[in-house]
């Protein structure tokens, strides 16, 4: 079908691959399968790297992406087109890596440090501290940060994740998890004295 | 090395602090190859008159398996019936009970048989049997696929791999 729709275009064909997401969305609407393909294409990396991120395993972010873009193909119809698609794609996807975690019955473990006031203080100490640069040049850097991401609280894990994996705005993350954006900000700061706090044990045992 | 990216700014529009150049540098989990494929096959290239189609075909398909199935238990209480009027299953109980006898004598006993069976009910039965298998194997195969990550491979699924 998808080759027919090629042929009939012919080569004179608009590069899909610039387009927005907006346009995507209102040509997909119409019916122009290159548009939804285009979609797929631009967001099958970041979702599933998002879903491994939180799920931790490669067969299950694999089923959360495409379950997002079979919604979404589904939902096409019903979808305004102003819609903001990279938040609402973040949304299905957080909704059923959620699902998935609840199909396991077991949740990821928290850390011990997730009382907020301990965590603001402790913010203080850390922001204080020797510099992670040393930390780049290590071999096993992917694995250090993967764990340390890995290591955060749930709800800290997907606002670090949507922001560094993701690169959402805070407006993006907020939409994405249904909560206000400076709780966004707040929560993206919490986690990022957890990560500090985390590497910095990295940082010492190499000094 | 990898190559950092443009890292993110701190949550108050604050420049990049050395945690953001850190995780700048983080590399992204890699989908496999057959996960674009595989999400093209189940939603662009299934239009949406051939989902309509498809919904039409197992309606009737189910229609077809409520049918079969009231046949075979009319066909068969028909038979039961039949077996009871024509005395074949007298015929047959007595046989059971005394096989000695049919072995002795099996070409009157197979003649006795044959003459007193009722085989149109038998016939119906069979043929209503043999309706109602093929639309239950038909549906089942007719299921919606399981995601299939082992051996898929994209190139047969789609031919818009660019």
């Amino acid at each position: 079908m998808l080759g027919g729709w090629r042929r009939r275009r012919g080569g004179a064909a608009p590069d899909l691959s610039t387009a927005t997401d907006e346009a995507l969305l209102v040509l997909a609407q119409g019916g122009n399968t290159a548009a939804f393909e285009t979609l797929v294409r631009r967001y099958t990396q970041p979702l599933y790297a998002f879903a491994t991120r939180i799920l931790g395993s490669a067969d299950d972010a694999a089923d959360v992406a495409q379950h997002t873009f079979i919604q979404c193909y589904n939902a096409l119809p019903r979808l305004r087109s102003d819609t903001a698609l990279r938040p609402w794609f973040y949304r299905v996807a957080r909704n059923r890596c959620l699902d998935l975690i609840r199909q396991r019955r077991t949740l990821p473990a928290d850390l011990p440090r997730e009382n907020e006031e301990e965590l603001d203080a402790l913010a203080m100490i850390a922001d204080g501290g020797p510099s992670l640069e040393s930390l780049a040049e290590r071999h096993d850097l992917q694995r250090l940060l993967a764990e340390a991401i890995a290591g955060l609280p749930p709800k800290y894990r997907e606002v670090v994740v949507l922001r560094y994996e993701g690169d959402l705005t805070f407006g993006e993350i907020a939409e994405t998890l249904g909560i206000p954006e400076n709780s966004a900000k707040t929560l993206f700061q919490r986690a990022k004295t957890m990560l500090r706090l985390a590497l910095r044990e990295w940082v010492r045992e190499e000094v | 090395m990898t190559d950092e990216r443009i890292p993110m700014n701190g949550a108050d529009g604050t420049p990049p602090d050395d945690l953001d150049h850190l995780f700048a540098r983080l590399e992204s989990p890699t989908p496999p190859a057959y996960l674009i494929p595989q999400i093209l096959a189940r939603t662009v290239e299934t239009s949406p008159a051939a989902v309509a189609v498809r919904a039409r075909v197992r309606i009737a398909l189910w229609v077809a398996y409520g049918v079969t199935l009231s046949l075979v238990l009319l066909c068969a209480v028909m038979l039961g019936q039949a077996l009871h009027a024509t005395g074949t299953l007298d015929y047959l109980t007595f046989a059971w009970h005394d096989f000695d006898l049919a072995r002795q004598s099996p070409g009157l006993f197979w003649n006795a048989f044959m003459e007193h069976m009722p085989w149109l009910h038998l016939v119906a039965l069979v043929a209503a049997l043999v309706a109602w298998l093929v639309t239950t194997v038909t549906l089942l195969r007719g299921r919606a696929p399981s995601p299939p990550p082992t051996g898929f491979h994209p190139q047969t699924a789609t031919g818009a791999v660019r």
